[in-house]
């Protein structure tokens, strides 16, 4: 039961997620897109969730849900008018798009090719129960990663001072 | 597996009564209970709901030395009931100007995240509909959609006021989730664990004090994170004011500016849940300082009253319901449900005894005094649990 | 994942509570009249002016980006705060307790630098006209 359940939940969430995310790229209105945009995130925590890593799942859904999103929606609440229907008119926005999504494409194949997968305890010795990641997240941040979570905040740091230099240019 | 059947094991008798019991008791029938305790919970949240706005208006007239509603029933109580009968029966505008999908999806929004976070409360030792490791983080993730709600339902109006109130309670909303998270964090520090459940049994330990444990009554009372995060927990309790767009922070809908905000152009059942999803919303955060401050369900030992009679009968007859843990559940459900009423009460209090703030005021008090202030306070207790260990 | 399943059933339960709602309104709500001054939008019996649609400060557009930046700031620290809250591992692991501290201090202590930057600009001023 547990081998099929997984299963099927998988599935089903691959399906939202990508299926959502076709939506999000064809939809004609962009408030639609939005609301594609946001299942695809929930299908995305699912299938965190599935893989047993439910601290990244919720955190998807705080980050990109409650976060990415939110400011996607500012944009459509304060602009003038959102033109009903966008269309990418240029065909050179075809090609950059084209190739910015193959390299990532490649970029990301290459990075799953390449990880070890059954690191954690629970996938090695082949106990399906999931442990509580969100301690175990803590304990790697803190030691093996250190260098990626300091460097995450100078990231931040950079990101704020450029949003507060162009809203000052805004503004004045 | 569901904790309320974490000290059951599977039965061997048969008959219908003995059928049923087992089938409850079952690990792998777990969805079963959780279902139920979903329903439970999910049917109580309206009439809760339906008995605050009753409370909320007595008690404005209380207040303000009205009468209030005082015609349906006994002291008005029905009153309640008489409104859903005309939610219902009341013409369904839906205006031509509007955008019409989002507008009949932004009331749903506004209902489903509060009930959602209310499956991650744990009411008692044993009643918790999903006890999860993330617990706190989890909440958080799923109150945050309730953004959607207002700036949907204001942007999808086409309408000026409410465009006006679904930016404004949309600012106003991620503005303070800043400092909720970071008091929050404070009492993390302290548990070292984000599972509810432990946080409530944390403030259930007794107090340590250089190594010795008290378990009198006053280390009982000063073991709540109430007295041991005092800042953290005023600053929680002020951002979770803004959070659920309540007095003295209503900007969204502050009516003498903006006719009702956000859900102006509402009507009939939207309005109302609209309505339900604000009531619902301080539910959820009233419960949620009530586990991280005000320790859960626990009352100085009035919890484990119980206890030995639920060892007593869970190892006398295996493979049965133990009734007497649901009995102490009840218990336990009560205890809580004492402490909401009193928070509930407060945010009632405070709303008809406070002007509201203006608008700047309101963003300068969130990201230049609660945040700065969340952060010190955040740092303090680092360095103060460091020094103590 | 069993412990997430619950949770599932209660967005399920929303649905069809809001669902159930919303239609049970739609079919026995009274039927009204339409006319053209009952689909305007609500501005207090004043005749409408413009659209809707005007054009906002950009103020909020900069308070909802530094809610992301802060809010990821904030998911980092919470396992940061259950490691070093776990006693165990505080004093197990390799980097003991000072420098647990040590290494959330400069984590926040780089962006309360960008809080301060912030404030300073003055983006956060609503008071005076922008």
């Amino acid at each position: 039961m547990e081998g099929l359940g997984i299963q099927l939940a998988f599935y089903s969430f691959a399906a939202v997620t990508i299926g959502s995310a076709l939506l999000a790229t064809m939809a004609k209105k962009i408030v639609n897109s939005a609301f594609a945009l946001m299942a695809t995130f929930f299908g995305v925590a699912g299938i965190y969730g599935v893989l047993g890593s439910d601290f990244m799942a919720v955190t998807q859904i705080v980050v990109y849900v409650g976060g990415i999103l939110i400011l996607l929606c500012f944009g459509m609440l304060l602009t003038d008018r959102v033109p009903d229907e966008f269309r990418v008119r240029s065909p050179r926005r075809y090609v950059g798009a084209s190739i910015a999504a193959t390299l990532t494409f490649v970029g990301l194949a290459w990075a799953i090719s390449g990880t070890a997968w059954a690191r954690l305890p629970h996938i090695t010795d082949g106990s399906a129960e999931a442990l509580p990641t969100t301690a175990l997240i803590g304990n790697a941040l803190l030691t093996d990663y250190l260098l990626p979570f300091e460097f995450a905040s100078i990231v931040l740091l950079v990101v704020l001072v450029g949003a507060a230099r162009v809203a000052r240019g805004g503004t004045r | 597996m569901n904790p309320l059947l974490a000290q059951l094991t599977a039965a061997e008798t048969d008959g219908w009564w003995a059928g049923f019991q087992a089938f409850f008791v079952a690990p792998e029938n777990a969805w079963a209970v959780s279902l139920l305790l979903v329903l439970i919970v999910g049917k109580t949240i309206p009439g809760m709901v339906s008995l605050l706005v009753w409370v909320e208006r007595r008690g404005a007239a209380l207040l303000q030395d009205r009468l209030g509603p005082n015609r349906v029933g006994p002291f008005g109580i029905l009153q309640s009931i008489a409104d859903l009968v005309k939610f219902i029966f009341k013409e369904d505008v839906l205006p031509g100007h509007v955008n019409k999908p989002i507008f009949l999806l932004a009331p749903a929004l506004a209902v489903i995240p509060p009930l959602v976070v209310l499956s991650f409360i744990p009411w008692g030792a044993n009643v918790a509909i999903a006890d999860v490791d993330t617990g706190i983080l989890a909440c958080f993730a799923f109150s945050s959609l309730h953004v959607y709600s207002v700036s949907l339902g204001g942007w999808a109006s086409n309408s000026k006021y409410p465009l006006l109130g679904g930016v404004r309670a949309a600012a106003q909303m991620i503005s303070y989730e800043i400092a909720l998270g970071l008091s929050a964090l404070s009492v993390f520090v302290i548990a070292g664990t984000l599972r509810l459940h432990d946080v409530v049994m944390f403030q259930t330990d007794g107090l340590t004090i250089a190594g010795t444990t008290y378990d009198a009554l006053w280390a009982r009372i000063l073991d709540w994170n109430l007295f041991k995060q005092p800042l953290g927990a005023i600053i929680f309790l002020i951002a979770g004011f803004a959070e659920t767009n309540r007095h003295p922070f209503d900007m969204p809908e502050a009516e003498s500016e903006l006719a009702a905000g956000y859900h102006t152009e509402f009507s009939s059942m939207k309005f109302a849940l609209f309505f339900l999803g604000e009531y619902a919303a301080m539910i959820v955060m009233s419960s949620l300082f009530i586990v991280m401050y005000l320790g859960g369900w626990t009352f100085f030992g009035v919890e484990n009253l119980l206890t030995d009679w639920v060892a007593e009968y869970g190892a006398a007859n295996p493979g049965w319901i133990n009734w007497p843990l649901i009995v102490e559940a009840h218990l336990h459900v009560g205890i809580f449900l004492g402490k909401l009423a009193f928070l509930l009460w407060f945010f009632i209090w405070v709303r008809w005894s406070l002007p509201r703030f203006r608008y700047d005021q309101l963003m300068s008090i969130g990201w230049k005094r609660l945040l700065p202030a969340s952060l010190l306070w955040f740092a303090l207790t680092a360095v103060g649990v460091a020094l103590v260990r | 994942m069993n412990d997430y399943l619950p949770v599932l059933f209660m967005a399920l339960f929303g649905v069809l509570f809001a669902t159930a709602a919303l239609g049970v309104s739609a079919l026995l709500g009274q039927r009204g009249r339409q006319n053209r001054v009952k689909n305007t939008p609500y501005e207090c019996g004043m005749p409408i002016e413009s659209h809707a649609h005007a054009r906002f400060s950009v103020k909020f557009y900069i308070v909802a980006m530094l809610f992301i930046l802060f809010d990821v700031e904030v998911v980092f620290m919470y396992p940061w705060a259950v490691s070093f809250g776990n006693s165990d591992f505080a004093r197990d692991a390799f980097p003991g307790t000072g420098l647990l501290l040590a290494e959330a201090a400069a984590f926040v202590v780089v962006l309360f630098l960008g809080w301060v930057y912030v404030v300073k600009k003055g983006v956060l001023e609503w008071h005076q006209e922008a």
